[in-house]
């Protein structure tokens, strides 16, 4: 280790505060940005035949979103005063607010209602399942909500268009929210140097979420994919690549701009090797994706690049950024409990199993209505 | 039948739910089986809750603190330490403008409104908790019960501990006779002879004295002998009649200006507060002794001295809140006053564009403040070469303040609006080797006036106080009324002189800052008109020449003139008449014993001022070298020379040594030496400690007198701020009881009131039972001209002392119009409500009101913009109009070894012993020989610099336990290039040579220390905290017999210490979240963190003409600490340090 210039010492004093759980975190909550394209698909009636994927899929892993931070608490089980005891406005002896009970109750309100979506957009396929369900009927007639013919359910349309309409704008703050945590956790010189991170997480939740879906369709549907379900998603996929290698690279032209010279420009080299691996690898996703307009099979290898990248950018973002000096000086030795593995990979793991929990009860191919 | 899908499905969600169980399983038992106990959080306000305003002493800054205290399960705990915002240190935080935290709260606010705000307050304050709750803290008096160092203690009672200190006591475990102070009380002695006034005669004793001191120069040695046989003829007879013997009286009759046996006591103390201060001075008086000594050598007293040289006063710094440019030399950020809360400001303003900071150090800042924080990084003990090289620029360039520099007298520089004025002007006899060389020209040399007027030159010779002006740089020849013809100089041609003998280059060479550098800082200095200043300390002071360092940069603020005015050089603040307004409660004029003598450590007092001198010169015997240096114009006290002085008996034997909260073993350069003296019952038959535990060296007590720490009743009273104060005109801070003693309880005063074991009753009851003066039922005189005048009160307790003193201060006070006629009710409610000390208000029931409104802000403050006239000088008395370029006192005191003169103005010297120990100085004012010399940069290319963090300034530091899990070790420091050149890397550990011994420690490679710079931060590497811990890290090349003889083991009872033991199982378990119970509840449970880490000071540098004592410098006697030569090499080992450890 070697320092450049003068230190700080009481800002040397504290190890990485957020562990990589939050980093799966990161990654599980681009089932907001999943939400959000559902709404957007429901909305513009584009898209419609993965509208039941895209929202199965997202509320799974929105569901899990929280567990990654209630695993990165010191009192797990002080969690719920967050949603009963949360600083929402400011008071004399206490100014501010808290930005994350903020976000917290966001979550709550964005669960709910994308439940109702999901439970409204298919509350026809469950009338239609509850007539072969057997055992199950009652319990898929419950899902119904009571919607029995066609007639009716188109008279829910203005309802779902209303309830999607509402998810989007908690969908998108949640979209970017870790992203403006970061960059203002100011004691940390690199996160708030990353000026346009809150772009790049956008950007990279469309990856992720895109991706996850692609992979998703391609195991469900066991090889046999439909174009007319990839290539809206390749072609957002090739968006959010395109956008977020770009900005990484404005973010590392920035850097140059303003750190070359200075002492502290070496404290970069913790992040920037990862960031141009980043590049390439989400342009490898960007050209495959491409070639998977041609040869749909192909885009398993889109997902499995982007991820790649996806899980190389957050780690670099969320672990690295955490070990460069609050000086900008220094680098810190990552120390790791001996479990983080599987602490990190649970939630990731949660939010899957919700999602075949709920494949199973939802259909993830839905007639549309009229057709 | 399970579709292929179906199955690929369930096998990943199995798969899943596995993986999230494994993974979160920790987490839902967390969840449901919480492994914490929840626990309401503690009521911020109201009842059971109590906030006190006091002083802090985490450094010696004195910044105010509010103490919020919790009542749990009826027990006072100290919850929270905080900035106190009335005061100017700690800055009132104000939630709405959190970044301009430049005022404190208005004095006149209410307390209660007071609570809304806090104030700023570093770690170190925070953590005083921990002081206060410390295990290895010691609550009952204890005895050795083995030989001296032997780590064995037995508890006696308090009334045993007095009774044996007063008139002695045996090692019952090896049968030595301990005497008491009983044995030198002379003051006692003649009143148990029946005398009913000893001071009448020992008043005359010391007049007859006098007399042959004074006739000596001009007498024979026959007749001076014969003089001194009269007067011990004379005495013998008189104290005879009463059946006392003269030599019961005086040291030694043969040379009587030793003074009185009461000298053979000396009081030592180290960290010395307010009223602490002045009380054990009052008893050391009152006892009859001359030695009454501080650790001012350990501390700052190069720094003091190198001011006193050139002001008359020793503590002077910057205005740092009005300052624009500062040249910070050898100040440690976050260390010097006003310490770590307090610069808080500097870096502020230094953010914001207001001030330009010149950070002159081998170690660098912590930030540079957007650019105006630069760091100069200096060599070692070269610092007047840079004073000395902007000095040169500032005259040749024309830069300096003329106006100012010019007007000879007070007068004339009053008549221009100063408030002082320089003896810039004044001509000094600059012929080399002439008899009166280095001695200002007086108006009689020339026949034009008399012997107490200057000349200067103002188109002729005149008299200074003739003349509105006169010539700033002159130098010429003049003819003496005598006939004789002289050079000539002006004081700041002297300096200029000095400051030309070497081209800018030369100097740049010398002190490692380029050229471009120095140009800079001197331009930038001489641009803001009196708003710039040197803020100087240990760094530039703690050298063998420091002295001189410290006059040369100070020489810089003489040049623009800023002294008293605006963001100028400034001393302390005014304070209110503490001690004499109503009572007397200072240390003299209580009717003391008369005291005669000079201190065991010689300062203050001239070698050729002596009999020896005399008796040796008149009887034609070498005069030099002394014995021992002597010290005639350091303002105050030196371990070095105090240790030295009873090791060598030198100026007289020493009987017993009372050391109260001090460590110099462990806290001055090789003070290892001291346990030399320590150790031998011989050269110190009796030593008592006043302590909160035993250190490194109280080990080798007789007595352990278990003390309180300053949230109790430690250090109680009223401090004065040091320079600068925060530039206003008064300004002091009142410490006062947060909560009730935790030594043990050792009865009740004649009221019935409680008193604990402390320092405070241990001199009460001592001085109680040996009859002293000022002690007892009319201890305290009211003051003349007070409305107690012709009254006496009693003090029998600490309660006695320390109330009147508040009233002193509060009445003073309400006089200045600072404390209002009509108190608030609710504020003297506050206090009464919140305030133990409370309990004690009947002994001042007519002063309470106000002592309570003054009590309720932690001090009394005044506000800055009401500071300073509407020239822009600060609104005090400057302690001397008359500052100097050249100081013809200094130009005349001799070098004990050589009898050589020395040099009378800022000069640069290389650093070299007090005498010479092989070949000649390099200069012909050079006293000793230089150090490189001795210790070639072949054998020896680097320093150490063992340098203080804003973390931990004193050694005393490890019951920090919050800052010890900041930084719980520390390290050797050193830049890049001198490690590539050794192939060492962090984590390396090194082994540090020196000529005193060997040192190994982990380092730090960081370019944030100067090329040839070992730094080495300081407040580590102890080995005795109750429990003996004995050192690996270091060894002595002539002293680790000392160290392998530690004992083992330390036996002690363990109901004599650990205080915490008592406190809530909560608050402890919350106090000591790192330690099992053993270490808070045992109290002698060994914990590792005490005694990590290391000190340099052990094999730091001694000087070989002084018989090996540690180095002190020339003309202060200040420990030398920043100048040891080193060597470093590897070990092969290697320890890995983390980098949140690397925090210093």
């Amino acid at each position: 280790m070697s320092l450049g210039a003068p230190l700080f010492p009481n800002e040397l004093a504290e190890p990485i505060l957020w562990h990589p759980v939050l980093f799966a975190y990161a990654l599980v909550i681009s089932g907001a940005d999943l939400i959000i394209l559902a709404s957007l698909a429901y909305i513009s009636k584009r898209m419609t035949k993965v509208i039941p994927l895209l929202l199965v899929l997202g509320v799974s892993f929105f569901s899990a979103a929280l567990l990654g931070p209630l695993a990165d608490l010191r009192q797990p089980s002080r969690a719920p005063l967050i949603f009963l005891l949360a600083h929402l406005s400011p008071t004399e002896t206490n100014p501010g607010f808290s930005f994350i009970a903020l976000y917290a109750n966001l979550w709550l309100m964005l669960i709910v209602l994308s439940l109702a979506f999901l439970l409204f957009y298919q509350s026809y396929s469950m009338h239609l399942k509850s007539l072969t369900a057997g055992r199950l009927r009652r319990f898929y007639s419950l899902l119904s909500l009571g919607v029995k013919d066609e007639k009716r359910y188109k008279k829910l349309t203005p309802i779902i268009t209303v309830i999607s309409l509402l998810t989007i704008t908690p969908a998108v703050l949640w979209g970017v929210y870790p992203s403006v945590l970061l960059v203002f956790q100011t004691w940390l010189f690199l996160w708030r140097s990353w000026v346009i991170l809150p772009l790049i997480f956008f950007a990279d939740t469309f990856v992720a979420s895109t991706a996850a879906t692609l992979l998703v369709y391609f195991i469900v549907k066991m090889g046999r994919l439909e174009e007319e379900v990839v290539n809206p998603l390749l072609k957002i996929h090739s968006a959010g690549c395109v956008s977020v290698a770009g900005l990484l690279g404005v973010q590392l032209l920035l850097w140059n701009q303003w750190f070359e010279g200075a002492e502290v420009y070496a404290a970069f080299n913790v992040v920037v090797p990862v960031i141009y691996l980043v590049i390439a690898t989400l342009t490898l996703s960007f050209l495959l994706a491409l070639a998977s307009l041609k040869v749909a099979r192909l885009s398993i290898l889109v997902s499995v690049a982007a991820l790649l990248g996806v899980v190389m950018n957050k780690w670099n973002t969320l672990v690295n950024g955490q070990l460069v000096s609050r000086t900008g000086l220094g680098v810190l030795d990552l120390h790791l409990p001996s479990d983080w593995l599987l602490t990190t990979l649970s939630p990731i793991a949660a939010a899957i199993f919700i999602f075949v929990i709920l494949s199973s009860i939802f259909p993830l191919e839905v007639k549309e209505v009229g057709q | 039948m399970v579709s292929r899908r179906g199955f690929v499905k369930g096998v990943i969600g199995l798969a899943a739910a596995g993986t999230f169980a494994a993974g979160y399983a920790r987490i839902v038992e967390e969840i449901i089986k919480p492994t914490y106990t929840p626990i309401p959080p503690d009521p911020t306000i109201g009842d059971g809750v109590r906030f006190v305003y006091s002083s802090c002493l985490g450094c010696n800054v004195r910044c105010g603190i509010r103490v919020k205290v919790v009542e749990q399960g009826g027990v006072s705990v100290v919850e929270r330490v905080e900035g106190n915002p009335y005061h100017p240190y700690n800055r009132l935080v104000n939630p709405s403008s959190q970044y301009t935290r430049f005022d404190p709260l208005p004095y006149s606010t209410p307390v209660v409104e007071s609570l809304r705000y806090a104030g700023t307050l570093c770690a170190r304050g925070q953590d005083g908790i921990h002081y206060l709750y410390d295990p290895y803290r010691v609550k009952s008096p204890l005895k050795r019960a083995g030989p001296r160092g032997s780590g064995k203690w037995k508890a006696i009672s308090w009334s045993q501990l007095i009774k044996e200190v007063v008139e002695g006591g045996v090692v019952e475990e090896t049968g030595e006779r301990i005497p008491g102070l009983k044995d030198i009380f002379v003051y006692g002695m003649l009143k148990d002879a029946g005398i009913q006034d000893p001071n009448k005669i020992l008043s005359e004793i010391k007049k007859d004295i006098d007399t042959i001191v004074k006739n000596a120069p001009k007498l024979t040695s026959d007749d001076l002998k014969d003089e001194i046989q009269k007067f011990k003829a004379k005495w013998s007879q008189q104290l005879g009649g009463k059946g006392v013997k003269l030599d019961q009286i005086l040291i030694n009759p043969d040379v009587p200006d030793l003074g009185f046996r009461s000298n053979q006591l000396v009081f030592v103390r180290g960290r010395g507060q307010g009223h602490a201060d002045y009380f054990y001075q009052r008893w050391t008086y009152a006892f009859g002794s001359v030695n009454w000594l501080r650790h001012t050598s350990a501390c700052q007293l190069g720094f003091y001295c190198g001011n006193r040289l050139w002001s008359g006063t020793t503590d002077l710094n910057p205005d740092v809140r009005g300052a624009k440019v500062l040249i910070m030399a050898g100040a440690q950020i976050g260390r010097l006053h006003p310490g770590a809360t307090g610069q808080g400001l500097i870096m502020e303003r230094a953010a914001r564009g207001e001030l330009k900071v010149f950070y002159v150090n081998p170690v660098s800042p912590r930030g540079d403040c957007g650019g105006n924080f630069e760091w100069v990084p200096i060599k070692p003990g070269r610092d007047a070469a840079l004073a000395l090289a902007i000095a040169r620029w500032i005259l040749d360039n024309k830069r300096f303040n003329k106006v100012f520099l010019q007007s000879p007298n007070e007068e004339a520089a009053k008549s221009k609006g100063e408030v002082v004025y320089t003896n810039a002007t004044w001509l000094v006899i600059s012929q080399p080797n002439h008899a009166k060389e280095g001695v200002f020209l007086r108006a009689s040399d020339l026949g034009i006036g008399d012997s107490s007027k200057y000349v200067v030159y103002a188109d002729g010779f005149k008299a200074h106080t003739d003349v509105e002006e006169a010539e700033v740089l002159y130098k010429g020849r003049v003819k003496l009324s005598s006939g004789e013809e002289v050079e000539v100089k002006t004081a700041l041609q002297m300096l200029y002189d000095e400051a030309a003998s070497r081209s800018l280059e030369e100097w740049s060479e010398l002190c490692g800052v380029p050229v471009q550098t120095i140009i800079r800082i001197a331009d930038a200095f001489t641009s803001v008109g009196r708003a710039a200043s040197t803020y100087i300390h240990r760094g530039v002071a703690m050298h063998p020449q420091g002295e001189y360092s410290v006059w040369a940069y100070r020489a810089l603020d003489l040049l623009i003139g800023n002294y008293f005015a605006k963001g100028g050089v400034m001393g302390r603040a005014s304070h209110t008449n503490y001690n004499g307004y109503l009572y007397n409660t200072g240390s003299s004029g209580f009717g003391e014993p008369i005291r005669v003598g000079p201190p065991i450590d010689r300062h203050g007092v001239a070698y050729e001022d002596t009999l020896e001198y005399w008796l040796r010169a008149k009887s034609g015997l070498p005069t030099y070298p002394a014995k021992r240096p002597w010290y005639p114009l350091t303002p105050e006290e030196s371990y070095t020379e105090l240790f030295a002085g009873i090791d060598e008996a030198y100026p007289y034997p020493i009987r017993a040594l009372i050391l109260y909260y001090a460590n110099p073993v462990i806290s001055a350069n090789y003070g290892l030496k001291f346990i030399e003296v320590l150790k031998d019952t011989q050269k110190l038959p009796l030593f008592v400690a006043i302590t909160t535990s035993i250190n490194e060296t109280y080990l080798y007590a007789d007595y352990i007198v278990p003390d309180t720490t300053y949230l109790e009743t430690g250090t109680l009273g009223i401090q004065y701020l040091y320079a600068s104060s925060g530039g206003v005109a008064l300004a002091e801070s009142w410490r006062t009881m947060v909560i009730p003693p935790l030594t043990d309880e050792i009865g009740r005063d004649s009221a019935g009131r409680v008193r604990y074991a402390s320092m405070w009753e241990f001199l009460i009851d001592v001085a109680k039972t040996l009859g002293m003066p000022g002690f007892g039922e009319d201890g305290i005189k009211g003051v003349a001209g007070g409305k107690y005048e012709g009254k006496s009160f009693p003090l029998n307790s600490l309660w006695d002392y320390i109330m009147r003193v508040y009233a002193n201060g509060a009445m003073d006070a309400v006089r200045r119009k600072i404390v209002p006629t009509n108190v608030p009710r609710e504020d003297v409610e506050f206090v009464e409500k919140n305030y133990p000390i409370a309990e004690y208000k009947n002994i001042i029931p007519d002063d309470w009101p106000y002592v309570a409104y003054v009590l309720a802000r932690g001090g009394v403050f005044t506000s800055y913009k009401d500071s300073y006239d509407e020239r822009g000088f600060v609104k005090r008395t400057p302690p001397r109009t008359l500052l100097e370029f050249w100081d013809e006192r200094l130009a005349q005191i001799r070098n004990s070894a050589t009898g050589k003169s020395f040099y009378g103005g800022p000069k640069y010297f290389e650093p070299s012993t007090y005498g010479p120990v092989s070949g000649e100085g390099v200069d012909r004012w050079q006293p000793g020989t230089p150090l490189r010399n001795i210790w070639g940069e072949a054998d020896y290319p680097l320093l150490i610099v063992p340098n203080g963090s804003p973390l931990f300034t004193k050694h005393r530091s490890q019951f920090y336990y919050w800052l010890k899990q900041i930084m719980p070790r520390n390290f050797a420091v050193i830049n890049p290039k001198d490690a590539s050149k050794l192939n060492i890397s962090t984590g390396d550990i090194i082994k540090i040579d020196t000529p005193i011994g060997t040192l190994e420690t982990p380092v730090l490679v960081e370019p944030t220390v100067a090329s040839g710079v070992i730094a080495i931060p300081v407040g580590m590497g102890r080995w005795v905290e109750n429990i003996v811990a004995k050192p690996k890290y270091f060894r002595s090349a002539d002293l680790q017999k000392l160290i392998d003889e530690l004992p083992a083991a330390i036996v002690m009872p363990e109901d004599a210490v650990n205080p915490v033991k008592k406190l809530p199982n909560l608050v402890k378990r919350l106090l000591f979240t790192k330690s099992q119970a053993s270490y808070y509840d045992k109290g002698l449970s060994y914990d590792e963190w005490r005694f990590n880490g290391i000190t340099p000071n052990p094999i730091s540098i001694n000087d070989p003409s002084l018989n090996g004592w540690p180095m002190v410098s020339w003309l202060g006697a200040s420990q030398v600490y920043f100048y040891t030569p080193a060597k470093v090499s590897k070990t092969g080992r290697s320890e890995k340090i983390e980098f949140t450890q690397a925090v210093w």
